[in-house]
Formats: structure tokens, sequence, C-alpha cells
């Protein structure tokens, strides 16, 4: 996995326009947006970023070449949820640290207990968002992934509009709603660490199951 | 080192059903028109595709079953198959001393060198040539048991392939338990550096030789009507019309020269027995 890991780190360092272009919007959004959005963006920026080591694996047979190394296609996937998970949290510690010092900089007062335990909530939206891409990416490559994630969503959404705009909402729903409005906090931290984790495992699984039936 | 025994591997249009084997020691190439069915043989020996029916053993263990460590022993250079094109000589040998505990980083560099790579530019800058070179170089980076090459020399100018053909000899040279198994459509290429032969045609191997004896033994034999007529046809294995009379292919060079003086005989060549086997009448 080394390997494969020093490979990937070493095409994201090569695109150092890339680079630069990210820490400048990183600046310009943490100038002049709100704290967690810019969180949020820029973690979910910088693990696009390294998703894009696929698309260099697909090209010019690269998948063909590097399944004749020493290594097996299950290590490839755990190698890339690695790489991507890595990139996302650098990225999300990054914006933390942008977050506090442009705060200090623009004499904004930040309670540091509150902004960290916020901006945690996007290390799972990061999972869940690697969570889907990954197999789906390994599966029909990174631009037919991509084509099919935007039909998928947009599928859901217009199904999801139809039928609430024809029908009135389920009778479960209101006491679903009261029941959750009365669950604590932590309750909700937990349940969404052993959701994330369980789509995690799900999702890795998948991959593996995909990077193992692949023909090259 | 390689066996593959009634290997079937069947796509909408094309059907694959062969058996080979490689021993250790040996240079084996692999040879047939395009589309025969080389680079599926060389896929399924990498397990890189499933097989339909019949087994593909490399060192012992199931193709497709093969681990990290198994593979470290294999040397692969595949035809317009590597890393990224935006990485650099420098990056690669750095990514496969991670890759293979045998990797010598000092010696592969200092081979680039003499193979005027530079190490800091990326390799989509290299021409043909120098990546085709390369790729080579990072199969026998490691001390691989065996080297598996499809076309390696494709595309190449003579002094670049008399190169990498000097490379693979002085490889073969330093250890008697390597092999080689090669593909490539350069039939003198071939003569120069393999111990034996098989050709593929139509997803079946119609031809496994040594190569001496295909040198030694196959010829062509020119004859007119007449002349055809009086041969012996039982040592012929495939004839051609030709314009003259006839092409007859035979693995008995020296009969047909002390009993036919008066026919014209050359020497058989690769070239010669794929146009003949793929074409010629039986």
């Amino acid at each position: 996995m080394a390997g494969l890991l020093e490979k990937d780190v070493r095409l994201l360092l090569r695109r150092k326009q890339t680079l630069i272009l990210f820490v400048v919007i990183s600046l310009v959004m943490g100038m002049s947006m709100d704290g967690a959005f810019v969180v949020g963006y820029i973690t979910i920026l910088c693990s696009v970023y390294s998703l894009s080591t696929l698309s260099f694996d697909e090209a010019e047979n690269g998948f063909l070449f590097l399944m004749t190394l020493p290594v097996e296609r299950k290590t490839y996937v755990y190698a890339k949820y690695v790489l991507c998970t890595a990139a996302g949290v650098l990225a999300w510690m990054f914006s933390l640290v942008l977050l506090f010092v442009l705060g200090a900089v623009k004499g904004i007062t930040l309670n540091p207990a509150e902004e960290l335990l916020g901006a945690t909530v996007f290390i799972m939206f990061l999972l869940l968002f690697l969570d889907l891409m990954l197999p789906l990416q390994l599966k029909f490559g990174m631009e037919k992934g991509r084509i099919i994630l935007f039909v998928a969503a947009g599928g859901i959404a217009a199904i999801a509009s139809v039928i609430l705009m024809q029908t009135d909402a389920p009778s479960w729903v209101a006491p679903l709603v009261e029941t959750l409005d009365r669950t604590s906090p932590a309750v909700f931290a937990l349940a969404g660490i052993a959701i994330t984790l369980l789509a995690t495992a799900v999702s890795v699984f998948c991959s593996v199951h995909i990077m193992e039936n692949k023909e090259f | 080192m390689i066996t593959v025994k009634n290997l079937v591997k069947n796509y909408e249009d094309f059907n694959l059903e062969i058996s080979m084997e490689i021993p250790s020691g040996t240079v084996t190439g692999l040879i047939g028109k395009n589309g025969a069915g080389k680079s599926t043989t060389i896929k399924s020996i990498l397990g890189l595709i499933k097989p339909d029916g019949g087994e593909v053993k490399v060192f012992g263990t199931e193709a497709s079953k093969m681990k990290a460590g198994d593979k470290e022993a294999l040397g692969v250079a595949l035809s317009d198959a590597c890393f990224s094109g935006e990485l650099a000589v420098d990056d690669i040998a750095k990514i496969l001393k991670k890759m293979y505990r045998a990797f010598d980083a000092d010696a592969f560099l200092k081979k680039c060198k003499q193979m005027k790579l530079p190490k800091d530019k990326s390799i989509k800058a290299f021409s043909t040539g120098m990546k085709a070179k390369l790729r080579v170089l990072i199969a026998m980076s490691h001390k691989a048991k065996l080297l598996i090459l499809d076309e390696p020399t494709a595309g190449l100018d003579v002094e670049a392939r008399m190169d990498i053909l000097d490379m693979l000899r002085d490889y073969i040279s330093e250890d008697e338990e390597r092999s080689i198994l090669i593909t490539s459509h350069i039939s003198s290429d071939l003569e120069g550096i393999c111990d034996d032969i098989y050709m593929i045609h139509d997803g079946r191997v119609i031809l496994h030789e040594d190569t001496d004896t295909i040198l030694a033994q196959y010829a062509l034999l020119k004859v007119d009507e007449h002349q055809m007529e009086k041969l012996d046809q039982q040592y012929i294995l495939k004839t051609k019309k030709e314009a003259f009379g006839y092409t007859c292919l035979t693995n008995q060079k020296q009969y047909y020269m002390e009993n036919y003086p008066d026919v014209v005989i050359e020497n058989g060549r690769i070239d010669d027995l794929i146009l003949m086997l793929t074409g010629g009448k039986r």
C-alpha cells in the first residue's frame, strides 16, 4: 500500500498550480464567508482533488500496469480510501486553523469547543461522500461515475418532490419529528458516527468486490 | 515457471484455447498476427482477466490468486501501459522502492542515465523509444525471476531495439534460473534471443518449436509445376500457390537438399513460418 500512496501523493504534488489555487480559494472564502461553510467546502474540495488520482490510474492503461505490480486488488481499494480520507482530514484541519487565524485577524472571538464540534460533522459528510463516490467511480470510471451520481441524485430529488406535492405528510411523520426533537445531541452524534462507520464498511466491501471482478 | 493448461477464454467474436509451458532458464517467444490471442494469453498469465476454463499457474500459484509477494518475482513490461505520464523517473524510483524489497534505486537510476532517460522530466515528454526503454528497465529493476514483455521493441528504431535486446541478454546471463516470455512482431528480434517459439493463430497454438530447430531444419522450397509433381509430400507442412509455381514449407530441409538438388531452397525464418502456417494450404 505504501507504494500506491507514494504514487498518488507524488501525482497530487505534481499539480502545483491546482494546490496553489486551492490555498488561494481557501483564503478568499475564509475572509469573506461563514466559517462552517468554509470548513465543509475546503474538506470536500480537497477530497475531490485526491479522487482525481483515479483518473490518472484510468488513463493510458494505467490500471492494467498497476495490477502487474506487487499489489493486490483489495489493497488498491484500501489505499484509495486511506488517501482520500487523509486528504480530506488534512484539509479539514487546515481549514479549522485558517478559521481561527482569520477570526483573530478580523477580531471575531470564536469558541474553540463549539467550532470544533460543529466542524466534526464535516468529517462524517466527508466519509459519506467518499463512501458513495469511490464504488461508483471504480465501477463506472471517473466520467460515467460522476454522470450516474448526478442523474441518481436528480432522480431521487424529482421523485421526492412529486410525492411531497401530491400527498399529505403520512401520519407517522409528526410523531417522528417530535421524538427527534426530544433526542439529546449526544445520541444524534453517536447515531451519526455509527451510520458513517456502517456506510464506510459497506462501501469498502462493495469497492473490493468491484475491483476483484474487474478485467483489465 | 508458467504452466498454461487448456486455457479457455471466450469473447463475443474470439475464442482462445491454448496450452503452453515456460520452464526456468528459458527465453520463450510468443508470435502471431494481430488479434491472434497473444495479449489475451499474457493477460491471463498475469491474472488480469479470468479464464473461462483450464488453469494458468505462475510459480505454482493460480494466476488470479497471486499475492503481492508472488508478484515481486515478476517483471512486466506491457506495450502502451506504464506509470502515469505525469510522473518522472525520480518519482518512479521512489515508488518502486516502496513496492519491491529487491529494488536497487541506485542501479535503476544509473541504468536510466546510461539510456539517456532524464530523471526529472515527466514521462509524457519522452519519445516512444525512451518510454519503451523505461518500461523494460522498470521490469528488470528488482531482480525478477520471470520477465513478461509484450512488444517491448514495437515502434523503435534499430539502435533502440538493439539496446533493449542487449539489456535482456545481460539480464538473463546474470542468473541462469531467470526466464523471459516475450511477444514481438519483429521476428529477427525473437530469432536472436529466444530458445523456443510458440506461434498462435486464431486463439490456438499452431507451432511450438526450438528456435534453433526452426532456423536449421525449416525451409521454403520454391518449385514449379513440374517439380511439384515429383516432390515427396510427406515432409511438406504447407503449400502456397505462387505465380512461378508453389512455395512449400518443410521441417526437413536436409532431406530435400540431398534428394532434390535442383530445387531452390531458402532457409526458414520466423516471418516465413507465420505467413505459411497462417495462410498456406496443407
